[in-house]
């Protein structure tokens, strides 16, 4: 599974840019299956199809994009005033690692 | 109002203190809150108590009521805001300074649109002010939810704790402001004037609280944010847009033009922030300053006036001339069509590349070359060097 991860906007835009790209077969095995979960979790799925809500100043913009195994793809967004519950761990779980990536 | 359901034994239905709650009435409101806060179920329940004062809000003018509550590093997948309520207006400070800084400077913000532009807090009616601090786990970010103040603490390698710096606080709520005044859009050329309108309104909240003139301020935005290692002296400079910061952490150099040949085009996207509003907010921010600068004294009491009356009269879709045609006709009807208020207003703009066509401002106090009357008794030098003065000074006035 492909994730691409995009944070946009924030306070400090455009200084707080995060992007990554995420190969799950290139995770060490604990790393995939935590990701894995999250995903699962986040149900990206139903959130790929609906609306943005529009922009609210300053806040951040998170984008995550999945290819998975079966061929799919879909992209999810959501915002740090618009975050489903289950999106939440896994936003912070790619966020953390694209800052970890320099 | 509340989404949460609140089971309450109490005499009067839940149905009926919800409806009580968003009354017009303020005394009812208060009889419902009342009744809400001393029932047993909740004594001592804090975040309900945040919930609840937080949704009622309005208040008498001149009395400003701030709520700070504590999110304890949740984010929105675990947490309601505006979460815990941990100091209310008028209690003592606490132990958490993020707490009492995020205070103080809702109550400076109050303050300044109370005192100087004579303005009822953020809806103009006496609103609520509320922050929630220590939002998320290391956030690097603060920000307006529509509502209220969301503070993160900074990851402590970019940025430190967001409550720390006044123009971060007062920008963002400025942008309340904002939301009921001009309603600037988002993107684009209008959201580059929000951007700004918050920036501006920002510095001098900072200004006014510290007593600062416009030559002392430092016309930063962010300074008291940047964490020591980061090669930043702020995030944004309205002094010298574009030289704030240099740093690969920051994505590099401070993207900001402080003119119009240097405009960044960008999407109208996330990517584009929106078409660059944290960008090209640098433009009309180095206008403020330079009318601030060429006034002189406190940049509140004239060039402050200037732009708030200029906020109450743009619209949704206010372009970056329509911001510099409003402020010149503010500036004339406040002090005089000709006035030196209105001339530093068009000849900022013109300094970042804005023309504003004021085809009514006539020079007329050119400086007569005698007192006397005409040019008697000047020899051909002088006549030629008070002609070249006469012509220098129409040239720098003339506007077509």
């Amino acid at each position: 599974m492909k994730i691409e991860f995009k944070r946009s906007g924030g306070f400090a835009a455009p200084a707080m840019k995060q992007q990554i790209e995420i190969d799950t077969s290139e995770l060490p095995p604990g790393d995939a299956s935590q990701l894995q979960n999250l995903i699962e979790g986040a149900d990206l799925e139903s959130l790929a199809g609906r609306n943005p809500q529009p922009p609210r100043p300053d806040e951040f913009h998170y984008r995550i994009k999945v290819d998975d195994d079966e061929g799919r793809t879909y992209t999810a967004t959501a915002s740090d005033t618009d975050m489903p519950e289950a999106v939440g761990p896994l936003v912070e779980w790619l966020s953390k690692r694209a800052s970890e990536s320099g | 109002m509340c989404k949460k359901r609140m089971p309450i034994n109490c005499i009067v239905p839940p149905h009926v203190l919800d409806a009580m709650l968003s009354s017009d009435d303020e005394q009812v409101r208060k009889s419902a809150l009342k009744t809400l806060t001393t029932s047993a179920r909740i004594r001592g329940s804090r975040e309900v108590v945040g919930a609840v004062r937080a949704a009622i809000g309005t208040n008498a003018i001149g009395k400003k009521q701030r709520s700070i509550h504590n999110a304890r590093n949740k984010n929105l997948s675990s947490l309601q805001l505006p979460g815990e309520l941990v100091r209310d207006e008028g209690q003592p400070a606490v132990s958490d300074s993020s707490v009492n800084r995020a205070y103080d400077g809702l109550g400076a913000t109050y303050d300044f649109y109370k005192d100087v532009l004579g303005r009822n807090s953020i809806d103009g009616k006496g609103s609520r002010l509320v922050a929630t601090v220590h939002f998320g786990d290391r956030f690097n970010n603060a920000f307006w939810n529509g509502k209220q103040m969301v503070f993160g603490d900074g990851d402590n390698i970019i940025f430190r704790d967001f409550t720390r710096s006044l123009d971060v606080i007062g920008h963002e709520l400025a942008h309340g402001v904002t939301d009921f005044t001009a309603g600037l859009e988002y993107h684009n050329q209008s959201g580059a004037l929000n951007e700004s309108f918050s920036d501006v309104f920002g510095s001098l909240i900072k200004q006014f609280k510290l007593k600062q003139s416009a030559n002392d301020a430092d016309w930063l935005i962010g300074a008291e944010i940047m964490a020591p290692g980061v090669n930043a002296r702020a995030l944004r400079s309205m002094k010298n847009p574009g030289s704030a910061y240099n740093d690969p952490r920051l994505g590099g150099k401070d993207p900001q033009p402080k003119h119009m040949k240097d405009f960044v085009e960008l999407p109208d996207d996330d990517d584009g922030d929106n078409g660059g509003v944290h960008i090209n907010s640098g433009i009309p921010n180095h206008a403020f300053f330079l009318v601030a600068k060429k006034l002189g004294g406190f940049a509140w009491q004239q060039a402050g006036q200037i732009w708030y009356q200029a906020l109450l009269q743009l619209f949704p879709t206010a372009t970056f001339q329509d911001c510099a045609d409003i402020t010149a006709q503010v500036a004339a009807s406040k002090f005089g069509a000709g006035s030196k208020q209105q001339a530093a207003v068009i000849e900022a703009w013109e300094k970042v590349g804005v023309h504003i066509a004021v085809p009514e401002l006539v020079v007329e106090t050119v400086p007569a070359p005698h007192e006397n009357g005409g040019f008697k008794g000047m020899d051909l030098k002088q006549w030629l060097e008070t002609m070249s003065e006469q012509f220098r000074y129409a040239a720098e006035n003339y506007v077509s």
